[in-house]
C-alpha cells in the first residue's frame, strides 16, 4: 500500500514537528515563519491531495481549488489540530469535506445549467497533457475509457463507500487509517469496502467493462 | 467483517466471496498467501485463477486511476498550486484594506469641495429653520397682520348659526366644501385605517379655526 505510512514513520514525525513549529510561530506572531513551515506539509502532502480531490471531483481545475482551500483551511484551523492524530489524517478529513461540499453544490448547479459534455479532465485538461514514454497509445486509450467508466461508476456509489474505496485502494489507506479519517471503525470500513467493490463490478459488468 | 462465504455449484466460490476475501486481507490488495482465507481457495485452482484475475482488475483500475492523476498534476502544476497557496496565506494574514471611494472627478474640482459642503450645509440648515416656524407660526394670521388677506374669500354679513342652516348649498360654494368633498373622496375605505383617520388633523378643522 503505496500511500500510506506506517505510525511513528520519519515522514509522520515530521509533520507532527512542522505543524508544532507552524502552530507555535503563529501563536508568537512569526507569520513569516509559520507560512515558511507550512510550505514543507504543503509539498509533502499536495501530490496525494490533488489525487484525491480530482477522483472525487473528476476536473482538474476544480481539484485543485479544492487542494488550496483545504490548505488554506488547515492552516488558518492549525491551532484545533493535535499532534497525537497525523497530519495527513486531519488534513485529509478536511480536504474529502470539501470535496463533498463542492459536488453537492455542482448538483444543485446542474440541476438548473445543462452542463457541457467534456472529458474526465475536462478540455482544458486534455490539452494540458503531454505524451510521455509509457504505454502505447492504444492503450492510454484503453486506460482512459476504462478510467473514465470506473469514475462514472465510483460517482454511484454512496459517499461513505467511495471514500472508503478511493482511500483505501487509490491511497493505500490502511482500515485503521480511512476509520480515524472517516470516523468509522475498522470492520465497518471493511463492510463499506466489500459493499462498494461489489457494487462497482455489478455496474461495470453492466457497463461490459 | 464475516465474509459471506457463498458457494457456486461444485462448491466453488462466487465473486462476491472472492471480493470479501480480498478486501479481509490484512492489507487490502497484498498478495494472498495460498489458504490464509478460504481453504477451498487453497485447493482450487479454478476458484484461485479466479481470484487472481479479480485481484488484478484491482490492481489495473488503481494503476489507471493513479496514471490519470499523474498525468494531470505534473511537477509544474504542483509547484503552481503551492505559489498560489502561499500568496493566499499571505493575503489571509494581511490586514484588510479599505479602499477609499473616488470622491470628485479629475478635472480639478477638489478645490471647490469646502464651499459645496458650506452650501449643502446652509441649504439644509434654512430648510430646518424654515419647517421649523411654519410649524410654529401660523403664516395666515401675520399676513392678516401685515393687511393681506391670506385667502380670498367673499365677505359675507355675518349669520347667526340657524340662518347660516338655511342658506342654500349652492349659495355658499366655497374652498371649504371643496376641501371637504376632496377629504371625502381621498378617504380610504379600510377598517384598519379608521383609527388613523381618526387622529389626523383635517383640513376643515383648521379653516373652521381660522373664521
Amino acid at each position: 500500500m503505496a500511500g500510506a505510512k506506517p505510525a511513528g514513520s520519519p515522514a509522520r514525525e515530521a509533520d507532527g514537528a512542522a505543524a508544532s513549529a507552524v502552530k507555535s510561530a503563529q501563536a508568537e506572531g512569526r507569520l513569516a515563519d509559520a507560512r515558511e513551515r507550512y510550505a514543507e506539509l504543503v509539498g509533502r502532502h499536495q501530490r496525494r491531495a490533488s489525487r484525491i480531490a480530482f477522483h472525487y471531483l473528476r476536473d482538474a481545475a476544480e481539484a485543485d481549488e479544492a487542494v488550496q482551500d483545504g490548505f488554506v483551511k488547515a492552516y488558518s484551523h492549525l491551532q484545533t489540530f493535535r499532534e497525537e492524530f497525523p497530519f495527513e489524517v486531519w488534513f485529509t478529513r478536511i480536504l474529502i469535506n470539501g470535496c463533498l461540499d463542492r459536488i453537492k453544490a455542482r448538483t444543485r448547479r446542474e440541476r438548473w445549467i445543462t452542463s457541457m459534455p467534456d472529458g474526465p479532465g475536462g478540455e482544458r485538461d486534455f490539452a494540458e497533457r503531454t505524451a510521455g514514454h509509457g504505454p502505447s497509445p492504444e492503450d492510454q486509450l484503453l486506460a482512459k475509457e476504462r478510467g473514465r467508466r470506473v469514475a462514472t461508476a465510483l460517482a454511484k456509489l454512496p459517499d461513505r463507500q467511495r471514500t472508503v474505496f478511493m482511500l483505501s485502494h487509490y491511497e493505500g489507506c490502511s482500515s485503521r487509517e480511512v476509520g480515524a479519517i472517516t470516523g468509522l471503525n475498522e470492520s465497518t470500513v471493511r463492510v463499506h469496502l466489500f459493499r462498494a467493490i461489489r457494487k462497482l463490478r455489478v455496474l461495470l459488468n453492466e457497463a461490459n467493462l | 467483517m464475516k465474509p459471506i462465504f457463498s458457494r457456486l455449484a461444485g462448491g466453488h466460490l462466487d465473486d462476491a466471496t472472492l471480493a470479501a476475501i480480498w478486501t479481509s486481507t490484512p492489507a487490502a490488495g497484498a498478495t494472498l498467501p495460498a489458504g490464509a482465507a478460504d481453504p477451498h481457495l487453497a485447493s482450487c485452482g479454478e476458484c484461485r485463477v479466479r481470484y487472481d484475475a479479480f485481484a488484478s482488475w484491482m490492481e489495473e483500475i488503481r494503476a489507471d486511476a493513479r496514471m490519470e492523476a499523474a498525468e494531470i498534476f505534473t511537477p509544474e502544476r504542483l509547484a503552481a498550486q503551492q505559489a498560489v497557496i502561499s500568496r493566499r496565506l499571505e493575503a489571509a494574514e494581511r490586514p484588510a484594506r479599505v479602499i477609499a471611494f473616488p470622491k470628485f472627478p479629475a478635472g480639478g474640482s477638489g478645490r471647490t469641495a469646502p464651499v459645496r459642503r458650506w452650501i449643502a450645509a446652509a441649504a439644509a440648515a434654512g430648510l430646518l429653520v424654515g419647517v421649523g416656524l411654519g410649524s410654529i407660526m401660523d403664516l395666515r394670521h401675520v399676513a392678516e397682520r401685515r393687511g393681506f388677506p391670506a385667502t380670498r374669500t367673499v365677505q359675507q354679513p355675518r349669520v347667526d348659526a340657524t340662518a347660516r342652516a338655511v342658506v342654500p348649498a349652492s349659495a355658499v360654494v366655497s374652498e371649504e366644501l371643496l376641501l371637504l368633498e376632496l377629504e371625502a373622496a381621498a378617504t380610504p375605505q379600510y377598517e384598519a385605517l379608521r383609527a388613523y383617520e381618526t387622529l389626523t388633523p383635517r383640513a376643515a378643522d383648521f379653516l373652521q379655526s381660522s373664521r
